[in-house]
């Protein structure tokens, strides 16, 4: 068990290595050859991880694993840069190498061709070291920097195609607004630092078990709050999502690989992770948050009409979903789905890359149609894919988005005020079905609405759908398991009925103690209604295992109906070729409207938020560096310059060399200098 | 006490280089320049292993204790007064005399293309370069106060003689800026040396002077302790600059040539963060410790991260753009020393450092384009990613390392400077919490002009004016690589390349302080 964190620390500098040789060597080494490369180094973290992976499974393990070293001392306090292997590390660690992997094989068929090829693999690797360091860090402040470092990469890989000024704008807002989010991350690690003295997540964990915030309740909240919004920038939440729309103008794959499956759910691995220290209050917020960011999304996924977009809007959707989860004490739940998400919409993405590839650059589904007679693996990959989004029974999306469901049911059931919080992810079940079919029933099915796309359409290659073959066999298979009857760290039960599956590992990770678990007792001062109805919520993990049966009949229901509402459309669409006229006269026009009011309000109430908070900055800086700085601060100074200058003139008659005025000003300094020392001695 | 020589050997040894280029033939004067330039930095490497070793060990107990390699002879003994020639270093000055001696180097390479009366631009090239690490390493205040004045002449004439168009105009602003702060600073040094008292004698000696005691007028005076604390501040606060004393810093670097440009803002500006450290807070420390002394730097600081970014957003001059952002990250100086944490402490010091690497890189990088384009309006350059993928690259690392990503030098020092004021208790329980946030902003700020210059300098599609810009040359990518290599090198192991050697002064003259933790 010593070697266990030595051989995954391996497995996350291989693709640092990669990332080395290829800046330096990159043009050298040329087009087909550094992808080989770093998908090859890709492949052997990938491999190595799921060699640990089993081990840790199948050969018993402690609770977790820590390696430290000493980096650096801040002030007094020693910081030390550490590692920490858990079962949720273990899960994280395996799930990205192993998608990376796929997604690295795949590039190297999708990027054939590009003139900066090598260049390409450069910044995915090392995206792929710094998300294998975040998911290994041990402390806030090496979350925080490789969380930095992911958002660099995602910034290069946005603009990779930077000759587009659509792409280089996206990539510098996708940049932007992040650091909005990362700018109060990193006031949370101020408060947690000068609060319990420690940067590392046990550290911090058990200073606040011991009072370190004691009577001072509402600056932990306030702290949670803090850390969750670093979350918000990165997993793309409401009000700060509105980048990742914007970030597909980034190459496929990237879009894969760090806007679905990986660094989007850097930001609910970061709540999963502080979650311990999450007061009710904290909690109720993330959770609303994240309601409110899943139907908004999901609404807007209905009317989007470039297949990327849709993918977009629904991975924001699905990121609600996790933030949900874990806002209502759902912890196991939220990261499972964050998992199962990872496959399928990983999947998705790889898909529509294909179907662009095939399709030679088009993205509008309008065009397309009928491309599963063209791309029959792609097309029956991607249905695969949406069944398990959609929440189809034994698809993993099912299982995981049942136990949110389930957790949800069971916190709004305990707080009825709240029922909001159940309602808002059942109905979006139902759109999500929805929207899913209709993309792929417009996409693959129906009629071929653009003779010169159909003519041109074909399948990718081979190294493009072997990657979609195994995702499609991770996105069904991942979710199959059952969660343990017992909580973890309770010894009593640990005799009774064990779980297995993906499920009953991350089960494993589930924090034993928590702030908002233990505040009915501990911090009394707090115990207002919400923090006593809440937490008895934050085990609304076992509180779940009641709901399963009514959250699955909802969500069955909800899917189903989103199925046959897009059937619906899909029969009378069959020999039309416009269907938005369709839309317009079916029921489903409410939707629509609704659908519509939240583009409206994503475009232009927060998207002009964002664009017009710029502008007011634009418009601050320019008053204060032209105006303010040239006039005022350099007005008066030349003012005063003006005003000695008419009595230097006086002074300086006939006098022009400019060494002269300086000797001459020495002169004067000096006999000055002579007279004061006189004067005072 | 022995004299070593070697630290009196780095200073002068530039001022013999002056003297050598005066007299070589014509075609060897860069070369004798760069030999002598080169000297220098070795030697000055000799000073590592001095610092090697247990703080304890290293600095002593006491911040009066940690001064090496100290040469002293008697200067000017007579008419009463006692001027010793007194030099030496300890963890402040120590990191910024290799850090002169470095950036003087590569700056001596990048001026290989001045064709314009090159005996006399390198000749006051290498007076700089004495006069600088003169202010670094002095410890009699008159010496201290005569190698700052030394500065002062051949920045003048660089930028008068060798500069851009409105070349004199930012020259005499330049000295004009900076003689008033000497001056302010003058009365400060002679107040003291007529205050204090150091085994029955005035001493101008820095040591002394900061000794509890030496001063014995100023222990009831809180106003005196006070008038010369604004006078020294005022002083410094011209060179840092902190906003309102800034404006000479855009004029000058967009006036001055870029090697030039490099030392000012790599080197020059680090000389009021240094005096700040070495001679405002030993000999005054309990009226740094005076809330409202704290209040007015703290906010200042912020003030200059703040304003600096927006002023910098607003530019479409790059080189004054890099100029407001020297003003922007000196800020993080200003704050780190102004709430008085040890954490602060470090990342202002780290901050001088990793801003005398990323603002000379910088400096730089503009003046490769500006030598090719011949312009440096923003709005008109745009797509050389395509063009020149090598520059772009050093340039994009360049730029980060200042936007302060994790990884590199800039992250540290603000990194250090927000966690360390936040814990700072001088200002009471919520306003340092106060003024933490508010720089934290500036994060934002820097983002969106650093990524802002990147997309419009680098990115989109190649211009066809820009065709035939060549790539950047050997040289020019020499200069470059120690650059960068220091940023990752600082980004990655901040203890072991620089904090190790400066905590245990920092902590020392804290230590001073009424508020020390």
């Amino acid at each position: 068990m010593d070697m266990m964190p030595y051989a995954f620390i391996t497995a996350w500098l291989l693709p640092l290595a990669g990332f080395v040789l290829l800046v330096f060597r990159g043009r050298k080494i040329g087009e087909p050859r550094s992808g080989y490369l770093a998908a090859g180094l890709m492949i052997t973290a990938a491999a190595i991880s799921l060699v640990g992976a089993t081990r840790w499974v199948f050969f018993g393990h402690p609770a977790s694993v820590e390696v430290s070293t000493a980096w650096l001392r801040l002030g007094t306090q020693a910081i030390h840069f550490g590692v920490r292997i858990d079962s949720l590390t273990i899960v994280m660690f395996t799930m990205v190498t192993v998608v990376a992997s796929c997604i690295f094989i795949y590039s190297i068929g999708y990027m054939h061709g590009d003139p900066r090829f090598p260049r390409f693999f450069t910044y995915l690797s090392l995206f792929a070291f710094s998300m294998l360091g975040l998911v290994l860090s041990d402390s806030l402040l090496g979350l925080f920097i490789f969380w930095e470092l992911v958002g660099l990469c995602s910034y290069f890989l946005i603009g990779f195609w930077y000759e587009k000024p659509a792409a280089a704008n996206a990539a510098k807002k996708a940049f932007i607004v992040n650091r909005v989010g990362d700018c109060l991350f990193l006031v949370g690690i101020a408060i947690m630092l000068g609060a319990t003295g420690a940067v590392t997540l046990t550290g911090v964990f058990s200073e606040v078990r011991q009072g370190a915030f004691a009577g001072h309740e509402t600056l932990l909240t306030l702290a949670g709050i803090c850390l969750f919004f670093g979350a918000v920038g990165k997993s793309a939440q409401f009000p700060l999502h509105v980048w990742l729309p914007d970030a597909m103008e980034g190459p496929t794959p990237v879009s894969a690989l760090i806007h679905a499956a990986t660094m989007v759910a850097a930001g609910v691995y970061l709540v999963g992770r502080v979650f311990p220290i999450l007061t009710p209050t904290a909690l109720l917020f993330i959770a609303y948050i994240g309601g409110i960011t899943l139907i908004g999304s999901a609404l807007i996924a209905v009317v989007m009409t470039d297949i990327k977009r849709v993918l977009a809007y629904s991975t924001i959707s699905q990121l609600g979903y996790m933030i949900l989860a874990l806002g209502v004490g759902g912890w196991v739940a939220g990261l499972f789905h964050l998992i199962t998400h990872a496959c399928f919409k990983a999947l998705l993405f790889l898909g529509s890359g294909s179907v662009i590839h095939g399709c030679h650059g088009e993205q509008d589904i309008r065009k397309m149609g009928r491309l599963h007679d063209k791309m029959p693996i792609t097309s029956w990959t991607f249905l695969v894919a949406t069944a398990a989004i959609a929440g189809v029974p034994f698809f993993s999306g099912f299982y995981s988005k049942d136990a949110i469901l389930a957790s949800a049911l069971g916190f709004s059931w305990t707080h009825r005020t709240h029922g909001l919080l159940f309602i808002l992810p059942a109905l979006a079940a139902g759109l999500t079905a929805f929207y899913m079919l209709r993309l792929y029933l417009l996409t693959f099915r129906t009629t071929a609405r653009d003779e010169h796309v159909y003519a041109h359409a074909h399948e990718s290659p081979r190294l493009m759908w072997v990657p979609l073959a195994v995702l499609a066999v991770l996105s069904i298979g991942i979710g199959w398991g059952r969660m343990p009857e017992h909580q973890a760290g309770d010894e009593a039960h640990a005799a009774g009925s064990r779980g297995w599956g993906l499920v009953s590992l991350i089960a494993e990770a589930q924090p034993a103690w928590t702030v908002s678990g233990d505040a009915g007792t501990h911090g009394s001062e707090a115990a207002s209604h919400v923090a006593s109805a809440a937490s008895e919520a934050s085990h609304a993990a076992d509180a779940a295992h009641g709901f399963h049966l009514p959250a699955t009949i909802v969500a069955t229901c909800a899917m189903l109906l989103g199925v046959f509402m897009a059937w619906l459309v899909y029969k009378l669409l069959l020999n039309k070729f416009y269907f938005d006229e369709l839309y317009r006269v079916t029921f489903v026009a409410g939707v629509l409207k609704l659908a519509a009011f939240g583009q409206w309000f994503d475009r232009v109430i927060l998207d002009g938020l964002a664009d017009g908070s710029a502008r007011w900055v634009a418009r601050t800086a320019f008053f204060s560096g032209l105006t303010l700085d040239n006039r005022g601060v350099d007005g008066l100074v030349n003012g005063v310059a003006r005003t000695a200058l008419a009595g230097g003139n006086l002074a300086r008659l006939g006098q022009t060399g400019r060494v002269r005025n300086y000797l001459l000003a020495l002169a004067t300094g000096g006999a000055l200098v002579v007279i004061l020392l006189v004067w005072m001695s | 006490m022995e004299n070593h020589w070697l630290l009196t050997g780095i200073i002068f040894l530039p001022l013999l280089g002056m003297g050598a280029v005066l007299v070589v033939p014509r075609t060897w004067i860069r070369w004798t320049a760069l030999g002598f330039a080169l000297v220098t930095f070795l030697l000055s490497l000799a000073l590592v292993p001095q610092f090697r070793g247990a703080p304890a060990d290293v600095f002593g107990p006491a911040y009066q204790d940690g001064f090496k390699l100290v040469d002293r002879l008697p200067w000017i003994h007579s008419a009463g007064f006692a001027i010793d020639y007194f030099v030496g270093v300890d963890g402040l000055g120590f990191p910024l005399v290799l850090l002169t001696t470095l950036i003087c180097l590569l700056a001596c390479i990048a001026s290989w293309n001045i064709e314009k009366s090159p005996r006399g631009y390198f000749g006051l090239f290498l007076l700089l370069e004495t006069g600088m690490l003169g202010v670094f390493s002095a410890l009699d205040f008159f010496l201290f106060y005569v190698f700052w004045e030394l500065t002062l002449l051949p920045m003048y004439f660089l930028i008068g003689i060798w500069g851009g168009p409105r070349r004199e105009y930012a020259a005499i602003k330049f000295f004009l800026y900076t003689l008033l702060g000497s001056v302010l600073m003058l009365i400060a040094m002679l107040w003291f040396y007529f205050a204090s008292n150091h085994e029955g004698s005035h001493t101008f000696n820095l040591i002394a002077l900061s000794t509890p005691g030496v001063l014995p007028a100023f222990a009831t005076h809180k106003t005196m302790w006070i008038v010369c604390f604004v006078l020294l501040y005022i002083g410094f606060a011209v060179k840092i600059p902190v906003f309102p004393f800034h404006t000479w810093l855009p004029d000058a670097h967009v006036e001055a040539p870029t090697p030039i440009s490099m030392i000012l803002a790599g080197l020059l500006l680090k000389m009021g963060g240094y005096g700040l450290l070495r001679i405002s807070y030993p000999i005054l420390p309990n009226a740094a410790a005076v809330g409202a002394v704290a209040w007015t730097l703290g906010i200042l600081g912020v003030i200059n991260i703040i304003y600096g970014a927006l002023c910098a957003l607003a530019q479409t001059d790059f080189k004054k753009l890099v100029a407001y952002s020297s003003i922007s990250h000196m800020g993080f100086v200003l704050l780190g020393i102004a709430l008085l944490t040890p954490a602060g402490f470090q990342g202002a010091m780290f901050q001088m450092i990793a801003h005398g690497i990323t603002s000379a890189a910088m400096f730089f990088l503009v003046g490769v384009i500006y030598d090719r384009v011949h312009h440096r309006d923003i709005v008109r350059l745009g797509g050389l990613a395509g063009q020149m993928p090598v520059y772009t690259g050093l340039a994009i690392l360049g730029f980060f390392a200042a936007m302060g990503l994790p990884g590199l030098c800039g992250f540290i020092g603000e990194i250090y400077v927000l966690l360390g004021s936040w814990q700072a208790t001088v200002l009471g329980p919520v306003g340092a919490k106060v003024l933490t946030v508010i720089a934290a902003t500036g994060v934002i700020l820097t983002a969106g002009y650093i990524l802002w210059s990147i997309q419009r300098v680098f990115l989109g599609a190649p211009k066809p004016e820009y065709a035939g810009v060549p790539e950047i040359s050997r040289r020019e990518i020499g200069i470059m690589v120690p650059l960068g290599t220091l940023a990752v090198a600082l980004g990655v192991l901040p203890w072991q390349t620089v904090l190790v050697f400066v905590h245990g002064t920092l902590d020392n003259i804290l230590r001073l302080m009424i508020y020390n933790r």
